[in-house]
C-alpha cells in the first residue's frame, strides 16, 4: 500500500510545489484572507474533493466522505500570515515565492502555507491511491489564526462541523514541526494591568513602581526571562480619570490556570502600588472585536491555552506506527515557541473541544515569523504522503493480508 | 511411593494423592475461592478412602492453600507423601522435559512465567512454596508442553521472519502434552503395543481447549496448538486457526488494542461466537439433533466444528504415515459418540473403519470403537490428569526405563 | 472471435491476443511500467489506445471483439466470468472493501476498456470465482458473525481459474478411461503463494487460501499459516501497528524469511544447498497435511495435478506428494493419476470469456 502512496505521491510533487507558490505570492494578513481562500477552494474542487465549500467565517473546507459515518480526521492550517514588517527587512522579497537551494521562500512558507498546500495534496493523493475510505477526511484552511487566536478553528468547530454533523475524532496539524511528530506546547496570555486615579501623579508614581518591581524581579515567581514581557506603560485621561496600562505577554504552562495568574499578577501589581497613594489597580485578560474578511465581527481574548495530547495517547501511538510503517522517520516531540505571541490551534481543539490533536508539518519552526522565511522543499513534499498514512491509519479500509505485487 | 500432585488453576487448588506404581488413589480434593475473599467462603473439599469433608479456612494465596491441604494429608501418617507432582503449563524452551525441582529449576520457572501469564505464575509459586517448607520432600514439575518439545524443526517454526522469531521465542510449542502422552501409553498397553513402535492421532477433545497430537514411535511430532493455545482446531471459545490478515483487521479496528483483540479470540469466538447459543458443542448438538427445524446457525457450528477435527485428523495421518490407532479423550471424545462418528466416517481411505454400534455402546472406558477389520484402531480412552503427572513424577524420580508398569 | 486479455499486476499491465480458433496469443507481453492497480484513466486510455493499434495491425486479424481482464477477486457475488454491465460495476463498487488494493483499481480499468472498445462485451474473470460454492463448513471462520462488522467474512482460494480448468482437464482424462466416475482430486497450484484445493468431480470443498491471499502454504515472502496470537505478541513486544505487521507478514515472511534471501520454489526443490533444507522441508510437511486435510474432507482420492508457474518445483513436489499419501484403504483401486497441467491463465481466461459471451448471446435468443 505505501509504495503506492509513495508512487502516486511522486507524481503530485511539481504540482504541489506550484500550488504552494501561487498561495505564498498572494497576500493573506489575518482578517484579509479572501484571495488565498479563493485559490485554496479553487484547488480543492480540481483535485476532486467529494464536497467543497467556504463557510460564514470565510474558512475553506474541503471533505473525504468515506463509506461509513466514522471515524472522522480533521487537516488544519491556516491561511493567514504575520505582516512582513514584524521581523526587520528581507533580502528576498516576501511574495516572490523563489525556489533555490531546496527551499522555497517567502512570507509563510514555514507558517504556515506550505502546510495549506500539503494538506489540500494529501486528500488528493488519497483520491488517487483510490484507497477505500472508512471514515471522512476534513481539510480545513482556516482565518484569522495570527492575529485572531485561532477564530476561524473556533468557528469551524463551533457552528460549520456541528451543522454538517461531523465531529472530528483527530485532528492534524500542519503547523511547522520540520516533519516532527509534535503533540503539543505552552500557552501564553497578554494581559493588561490597568491603574487608575484622579490624582496624575499617584498614577505615574504607581505605574513607574509597577515596572521597577517587574524588572527586579520582584513581582513574584514569573517563570524565566524569556517567558515574560512587559510593555512601558501607556497613559490616557479618561472622564476626569489618569488611567496607565502596562500590558504584559506572559507563557503558560500547562498546569497554570488564568484565573491563577491573574490572581497572582493582581496581588503583586496592588502591592507594588501602594506606597504611591490610593490607586485602583486592576489585573484584565486583552481582549478586542475583530471583523474577518466576510464581515462578520467576532470578540477575541488574547490566550492560548498550554496543551498537550497525551503521548501515548491512540493518536500518537497509531501516528508513530504509521509513519514508521511507511518508511518515514517518526521524531516526536513539542513546538517550542520560540516568540511569545506564536501559538497553534491546537490548545482550542484539545482543551474546549477534546479533539486529540497532533502537529505534523514541512515548515520549520525557527522559520516561522522570520525574515526570508523559507520551507525546504524536500520536507513539503514528504508531508502529504507521510500525512496520507496517518490518515488510513486512522480512517482507511485495512489493506491486511493483500500486497499488490502479482499474486 | 505416595505421589502428592497438585493442579493449579487461577482460584483453586486440585490435588490428589495416588500410590505408585499401583495408581490407586489415597485421597484427593480441591481448595476452591483461593486468593481475595469472595460472597462465599474459601473451602476445601477433602476425600480419603470412603470418606468425604469439607474444612473452610481462609486461603488467601496458593502458597496458604499448600499449606492447610498438606495439613490435612498429614493429620494421618499414612497419607504423608513422599513426592510431590505440579502440573506447569508452558516450559518454553528451556525445559525440553519435566524436570526435578531445585534452587536453579525454580530461578528458571520465574524466569519464563510470562509465557502463559494466567496458568504458570501460581504453579510457580506454589513450587517455591512447597520447596522452602519441604526441603527434603522430592518434588518433580511436570509440563503440557514438554511432550511435543523433541518434534521436528519443520514442524515447529513459522515461516516468518528468522531473527525476528529467534528474538520473541516464536516457535511452536503445543499442549495438552500430560494428557496426549497419557493416552498413547494407555492405548500401546492396551492394545498390546511396544510403546516405541506405536504410531497414533490422539484427540484431546475438551469442553474448553482441544488438540489432536501425531505421534509416531511413542513420541509426538505434531500437535495442532502452536505458540499459544489458541491455534488449531476450532474450541469452546476459542477461534483456532484464522487468516492473519483478520486478526489484523480487529486490530486495526480496536485501534491498536492488543488485549482486547486477544480476548476477542480466545474468549468470544469458537463454538460460543459462531453458535450465538453456547460454548458447549454438546449443547449445540443436542439442540440440533432434538429440532427439526433448528437454526441454520446450529448446524453450521457444528459442522465447522466436526470438519475442523476431520481435516487435522487427515492431516496427521498423513503426517504419521501407518497409524495403529486414532484415540479419543477428555469430555468430548470420551462422552460423545455423535463427534467420534462424524470425525471418522468416510475415512475409509486411511483405512480407518468405525464401528456405529460399538462407538455408541461405549459408556465403559477404554473401549474400541472401530470394525474388526479396520486396520487403524479408534479407541475411546479416558484421561486423567493427575495419574499421568504422578507417572511423569515417579518414573523421573525412580529413574524407571519406561513409564508404564503393571498395574495389580 | 479475437480476444484481448488482461492481467493488471502492480507496476504493469499484461496482456495476451488471441485470434479466432488460434490456441497460442498472436501477441502477448506487458505494457509500460508505472501501470498498476492504481494508474489513473488517462495513462491507461493511451496505454489501452496503443495496445489496440497493435492487435489491430497484427496480420489477418483487425477488431479486438472481446476483452477479458483477469483480477484477483470476485466475493462471493460472482461465481464464473462476467460480462461487465452497469450493474456489475455497481456490485464491485460496492464490495471493494473486500479487496482494497484490487477492485477500485478494476473499476478504473474497465471505464478504460469502455472506452477505447466501445461495444465490445467486457469480460472480468475473477480467481475467486471458482471457489464461490464452497460449503459453509469449510469457507466460515469460527466467529461471531459480527466480528469484523461485515457480514461478508469468508474463506476462498485465490487460483481459481488455475484449480479449475486443472480440474477441468482430470475430468477429461477420467471420463475418457473410466465414464460415468467423478474424480476426487487434489490440486496443487505452484506459484508465488501456493495452494492446495480439494475437488470433488468439478466442485471444490477444501481450500488452504483464507479470506485474503495471505493464508494457507507459506508463500516466497508470506508467512501463510500461524498463531493469531502472534500477531498480537508482536503487538505487545515490538509495539508495532498492524501495517507494520503487515508488512513484515506480507513482504518479509515466508522463503525469504527464512532463507534471509530471496528464493522461489523452483530455486528451493533444484538446488540442494543446506540453507535451502529447513524451508523445503516445511513446504513439504505444509503441503503433505494440507493434502491429507484434503484427502479426509474428499473422503478418497483419485488424482493429483499439479499447475502454475514453478514446473520444476512441481515435478519434484508431485511425485513426492503421491508417494507419500500412504492411503491403505485404496489398495484395490487403480494407482493415484498425477497429471502436469500447463496451459497458461492467458489461454484460461480468454476461454472463459469465450464461453460467458456465447452464454449471454444463446440467453438473449433464446
Amino acid at each position: 500500500m505505501y509504495r503506492i502512496l509513495k508512487d502516486r505521491n511522486a507524481a503530485l510533487n511539481e504540482a504541489l510545489i506550484g500550488f504552494a507558490q501561487q498561495l505564498i505570492s498572494t497576500p493573506s494578513p489575518s482578517l484579509g484572507e479572501a484571495a488565498v481562500a479563493g485559490l485554496v477552494e479553487r484547488k480543492m474542487r480540481e483535485v476532486g474533493y467529494d464536497k467543497v465549500f467556504r463557510d460564514e467565517a470565510g474558512n475553506v473546507v474541503g471533505l473525504l466522505l468515506g463509506r461509513e459515518a466514522g471515524p472522522t480526521v480533521l487537516l488544519n492550517c491556516h491561511m493567514d500570515t504575520v505582516s512582513p514588517e514584524a521581523d526587520g527587512k528581507w533580502d528576498r522579497s516576501p511574495y516572490t515565492a523563489q525556489v533555490d537551494g531546496g527551499r522555497l521562500y517567502g512570507l509563510g512558507a514555514a507558517d504556515c502555507k506550505g502546510g495549506v498546500a500539503a494538506h489540500v495534496y494529501t486528500g488528493a493523493l488519497l483520491k488517487r491511491s483510490l484507497l477505500p475510505l472508512r471514515g471522512n477526511l476534513i481539510v480545513a484552511a482556516t482565518v484569522a489564526e495570527e492575529n485572531g487566536r485561532s477564530v476561524g478553528v473556533r468557528a469551524l468547530l463551533e457552528k460549520t462541523l456541528p451543522e454538517l454533523e461531523l465531529k472530528p475524532d483527530h485532528a492534524i496539524l500542519g503547523e511547522p514541526t520540520a516533519l516532527g511528530l509534535y503533540y503539543g506546547h505552552d500557552g501564553w496570555v497578554e494581559l493588561d494591568i490597568c491603574v487608575e486615579s484622579a490624582n496624575p501623579f499617584d498614577v505615574d508614581d504607581a505605574a513607574t513602581a509597577i515596572v521597577n518591581d517587574f524588572s527586579a524581579g520582584r513581582m513574584g515567581d514569573q517563570g524565566d526571562v524569556e517567558s515574560f514581557v512587559l510593555d512601558q506603560p501607556r497613559f490616557q485621561n479618561v472622564d476626569g480619570l489618569r488611567k496607565a496600562t502596562i500590558g504584559v505577554t506572559r507563557r503558560l504552562r500547562p498546569a497554570e490556570s488564568i484565573g491563577d495568574v491573574l490572581h497572582q499578577l493582581q496581588h503583586n501589581a496592588a502591592l507594588a502600588a501602594q506606597p504611591s497613594g490610593a490607586v485602583a489597580v486592576e489585573v484584565l485578560v486583552r481582549q478586542e472585536n475583530q471583523r474577518l474578511y466576510t464581515g462578520t465581527t467576532t470578540l477575541v481574548r488574547h490566550v492560548t491555552n498550554a496543551w498537550a495530547t497525551d503521548p501515548f495517547d491512540r493518536l500518537m501511538e497509531r501516528a508513530r506506527q504509521a509513519l514508521s510503517a511507511a518508511g518515514c522517520q517518526v521524531r516526536p516531540g513539542k513546538w517550542q515557541l520560540g516568540r511569545l505571541g506564536m501559538g497553534t490551534a491546537g490548545s482550542l481543539l484539545v482543551s474546549e473541544f477534546a479533539v486529540p490533536t497532533i502537529g505534523y508539518g514541512p515548515g520549520d519552526e525557527t522559520m516561522a515569523h522570520a525574515r526570508d522565511e523559507y520551507v525546504q522543499i524536500d520536507k513539503l513534499v514528504e508531508t502529504p504522503y507521510g500525512t496520507a498514512a496517518i490518515v488510513h491509519s486512522l480512517i482507511g479500509v485495512p489493506v491486511c493480508g493483500w500486497t499488490s505485487d502479482e499474486i | 511411593m505416595k505421589v502428592l500432585v497438585f493442579n493449579c488453576g487461577s482460584s483453586s487448588l486440585k490435588y490428589k494423592l495416588l500410590e505408585m506404581p499401583s495408581a490407586r488413589m489415597l485421597a484427593g480434593g480441591e481448595a476452591q475461592r483461593v486468593g481475595p475473599p469472595t460472597a462465599q467462603p474459601a473451602c476445601i473439599y477433602h476425600r480419603t478412602n470412603g470418606d468425604q469433608q469439607q474444612h473452610q479456612v481462609d486461603m488467601p494465596n496458593h502458597a496458604v492453600a499448600f499449606q492447610e491441604v498438606m495439613k490435612l494429608l498429614t493429620s494421618d501418617t499414612r497419607l504423608a507423601p513422599d513426592a510431590v507432582g505440579h502440573r506447569m503449563v508452558h516450559g518454553g524452551t528451556r525445559f525440553a522435559d519435566h524436570a526435578i525441582v531445585d534452587e536453579a529449576v525454580i530461578g528458571e520457572l520465574e524466569a519464563i512465567q510470562d509465557l502463559a501469564p494466567l496458568h504458570n505464575p501460581p504453579a510457580t509459586a506454589l513450587v517455591r512454596a512447597c520447596q522452602s517448607r519441604y526441603p527434603h520432600l522430592p518434588q518433580v514439575v511436570v509440563f503440557d508442553t514438554a511432550f511435543h518439545a523433541a518434534i521436528p524443526d519443520y514442524a515447529y517454526t513459522y515461516a516468518l521472519p528468522r531473527d525476528l522469531m529467534s528474538e520473541l521465542g516464536i516457535r511452536k510449542y503445543g499442549f495438552h502434552g500430560t494428557s496426549h502422552q497419557y493416552v498413547v501409553e494407555e492405548a500401546a498397553r492396551l492394545l498390546d503395543r511396544p510403546l516405541d513402535e506405536f504410531n497414533a492421532v490422539s484427540c484431546h477433545l475438551g469442553s474448553g481447549g482441544a488438540s489432536l497430537c501425531a505421534v509416531v514411535n511413542g513420541r509426538s511430532v505434531d500437535n495442532t496448538m502452536g505458540y499459544s493455545p489458541l491455534q488449531g482446531l476450532m474450541m469452546s471459545t476459542r477461534c483456532g486457526d484464522l487468516d492473519p490478515a483478520v486478526a489484523l483487521q480487529l486490530l486495526t479496528f480496536a485501534g491498536g488494542d492488543g488485549d482486547s483483540v486477544e480476548n476477542l479470540l480466545n474468549k468470544r469466538s469458537g463454538v460460543l461466537g459462531m453458535s450465538g447459543m453456547s460454548a458447549d458443542i454438546r449443547d449445540v448438538l443436542a439442540s440440533v439433533e432434538q429440532d427439526a427445524d433448528a437454526s441454520p446457525r446450529l448446524r453450521r457450528t457444528v459442522e465447522a466444528y466436526v470438519w475442523r477435527i476431520r481435516k487435522y485428523l487427515g492431516s496427521y495421518l498423513a503426517t504419521v504415515g501407518s497409524a495403529d490407532a486414532i484415540i479419543f479423550t477428555d469430555t468430548i471424545g470420551e462422552t460423545s459418540p455423535q463427534v467420534r462418528w462424524a470425525v471418522c466416517a468416510g475415512m475409509e481411505v486411511f483405512g480407518v473403519s468405525i464401528d456405529p454400534a460399538r462407538n455408541i455402546a461405549a459408556t465403559h472406558l477404554p473401549a474400541d470403537v472401530a470394525r474388526d477389520d479396520s486396520k487403524v484402531r479408534i479407541l475411546a480412552i479416558q484421561t486423567n490428569e493427575e495419574l499421568a503427572i504422578a507417572r511423569r513424577t515417579f518414573s523421573m524420580l525412580s529413574g524407571a526405563a519406561g513409564p508404564l508398569q503393571k498395574e495389580h | 472471435m479475437n480476444i484481448l486479455v488482461l492481467n493488471p499486476g502492480r507496476r504493469i499491465l499484461g496482456y495476451a491476443f488471441f485470434g479466432q480458433g488460434g490456441r497460442h496469443p498472436l501477441l502477448e507481453g506487458t505494457c509500460n511500467p508505472s501501470c498498476g492497480p492504481q494508474t489513473d484513466v488517462r495513462s491507461l486510455l493511451t496505454i489501452l489506445r496503443d495496445l489496440r493499434q497493435r492487435c489491430a495491425s497484427t496480420a489477418g486479424h483487425h477488431t479486438t471483439d472481446v476483452v477479458a481482464i483477469r483480477t484477483l477477486y470476485g466475493g462471493s457475488a460472482f461465481g464464473k466470468a462476467t460480462l461487465v454491465t452497469e450493474q456489475v460495476v455497481a456490485t464491485l463498487g460496492a464490495i471493494a472493501p473486500e479487496a482494497p488494493l484490487h477492485l477500485p483499481g478494476l473499476l478504473v480499468l474497465i471505464e478504460a476498456c469502455q472506452e477505447i472498445f466501445p461495444n465490445r462485451p467486457l469480460v472480468a474473470a475473477f480467481e475467486t470465482a471458482f471457489f464461490v460454492p464452497l460449503p459453509p463448513r469449510e469457507h466460515l471462520y469460527a466467529l461471531a458473525a459480527d466480528t469484523t462488522g461485515s457480514s461478508s467474512l469468508r474463506r476462498y482460494g485465490f487460483h481459481g481459474l488455475l484449480h479449475e480448468a486443472a480440474c477441468a482437464h482430470v475430468l477429461r482424462l477420467t471420463r475418457a478411461s473410466r465414464p460415468g466416475t467423478l474424480p476426487r482430486t487434489l490440486s496443487l497450484c505452484l506459484e508465488p503463494r501456493p495452494e492446495l484445493a480439494a475437488v470433488a468431480g468439478g466442485r471444490p470443498i477444501m481450500v488452504t487460501g483464507g479470506a485474503t491471499p495471505l493464508e494457507g502454504i507459506p508463500g516466497q515472502t508470506s508467512c501463510g499459516q500461524i498463531d493469531p496470537a502472534i500477531v498480537m505478541a508482536l503487538a505487545q513486544e515490538k509495539g508495532w501497528g498492524p501495517e507494520q505487521i503487515d508488512a513484515v507478514l506480507t513482504r518479509q515472511s515466508g522463503l525469504l524469511g527464512l532463507t534471509g534471501q530471496p528464493t522461489d520454489l523452483d530455486m528451493l526443490f533444484t538446488d540442494n544447498r543446506e540453507e535451502y533444507r529447513l524451508a523445503r522441508q516445511m513446504i513439504e510437511y505444509h503441503i503433505l497435511r494440507a493434502a491429507g486435510a484434503g484427502v479426509a474432507a474428499l473422503g478418497g482420492l483419485d488424482a493429483i495435478i499439479v499447475s502454475g508457474r514453478f514446473t520444476q518445483a512441481g515435478r519434484v513436489l508431485g511425485p513426492w506428494l503421491r508417494e507419500q499419501l500412504h492411503l491403505p484403504g485404496r489398495p484395490q483401486l487403480p494407482a493415484v493419476r498425477l497429471e502436469f497441467y500447463t496451459e497458461t491463465i492467458g489461454r484460461i481466461v480468454a476461454d472463459q470469456a469465450l464461453a460467458a459471451v456465447r452464454n449471454t448471446a444463446r440467453r438473449s435468443v433464446a
